[in-house]
């Protein structure tokens, strides 16, 4: 019964038709939710000692990075279900992810360095994060012109798929970077192991607004994997009969 | 909201550029598929 409902989930009929129903509202609730966490943040938490206001831009910056490394991960999960099950949908999803993480790393760096101008008094250093966070950016641009560069889908999306999978060694390299070199990027303020080094007033909106701009791109991801079923399977009956 | 609070506006404003763009470009995409689509199945069909 798990093999049947996994199998019609993972065609990209059913995931179409439920992604239609739930997208529009999934991504009302998320914009509406992080609108919220952000002005939380930038009008009623108080000011940093250190940094004045300039540290609001963390509750931009921080979601942006965390997402742009979630996303790169879940390209690599759905690239091993596409290399080891032939799992078409999760190709489609996989190559739709790209440019809107492309987009977030994007902003994530363009965030970091205007928040690097009032704080470190420079807007770029190559720095072990800032330096891998950029590989990350050209990975994804990387992906969408390879992809892009063949004719025939098979071989594309077989040599996407392995391509996420070299890349993802990244994702512990960004995480980790700011312990294993000594860096201008600081270290971790919320980590697994230790009390977070935020006060409680600035950490609830940081949580906030990490989880709605997760969502809120994870909606973005649903209108953009829809995009990508429909031109995959264009020829097919169901497309047609829309 | 003073001293460099102007960062942080530019910084939202971006945001909320890239936000837009990514939803319109890939909303647009969708809709100007579906019309292809459709009008290649009529041409097809008559």
């Amino acid at each position: 019964m798990l093999k049947k409902f996994f199998h019609q989930f993972a065609s990209p009929k059913s995931y179409f038709r439920i992604a239609t129903k739930i997208q529009n509202p999934f991504l009302l609730i998320f914009v509406l939710l992080y609108v919220f966490a952000l002005a939380w943040g930038l009008l009623f938490t108080p000011e940093d000692y250190v940094q004045g206001n300039s540290y609001r831009i963390i509750f931009m910056h921080v979601p942006a990075s965390f997402v742009s490394q979630i996303l790169f991960l879940i390209m690599a999960f759905c690239s091993v279900i596409f290399l080891v099950w032939r799992l078409k949908l999760s190709i489609y999803v996989a190559k739709s992810i790209a440019p809107i993480g492309a987009a977030v790393t994007f902003f994530a760096l363009f965030s970091g360095s205007i928040w690097g101008i009032p704080t470190w008094g420079t807007w770029w250093q190559w720095d072990a994060r800032i330096t891998s966070t950029l590989i990350l950016l050209i990975m994804y641009l990387g992906l969408i012109s390879l992809h892009s560069s063949f004719n025939n889908y098979e071989k594309a999306d077989r040599f996407f798929a392995i391509i996420v999978l070299a890349g993802v060694i990244n994702i512990p390299i960004i995480k980790k970077s700011v312990d294993w070199w000594s860096t201008l990027h600081q270290s971790a303020s919320i980590t697994l192991t230790d009390a977070p080094s935020i006060d409680p007033l600035m950490l609830a909106p940081l949580f906030l607004s990490i989880f709605s701009f997760f969502g809120l791109i994870m909606g973005i991801v649903i209108l953009s994997s829809r995009y990508e079923i429909l031109l995959r399977e264009q020829s097919k009956s169901w497309v047609k009969s829309l | 909201m003073g001293g460099h609070g102007i960062y942080v506006w530019i910084v939202v404003i971006v945001l909320f550029t890239t936000l837009l763009l990514l939803i319109l470009n890939f909303a647009l995409r969708i809709n100007r598929l579906v019309k292809e689509i459709k009008t290649f199945s009529q041409i097809k069909d008559n």
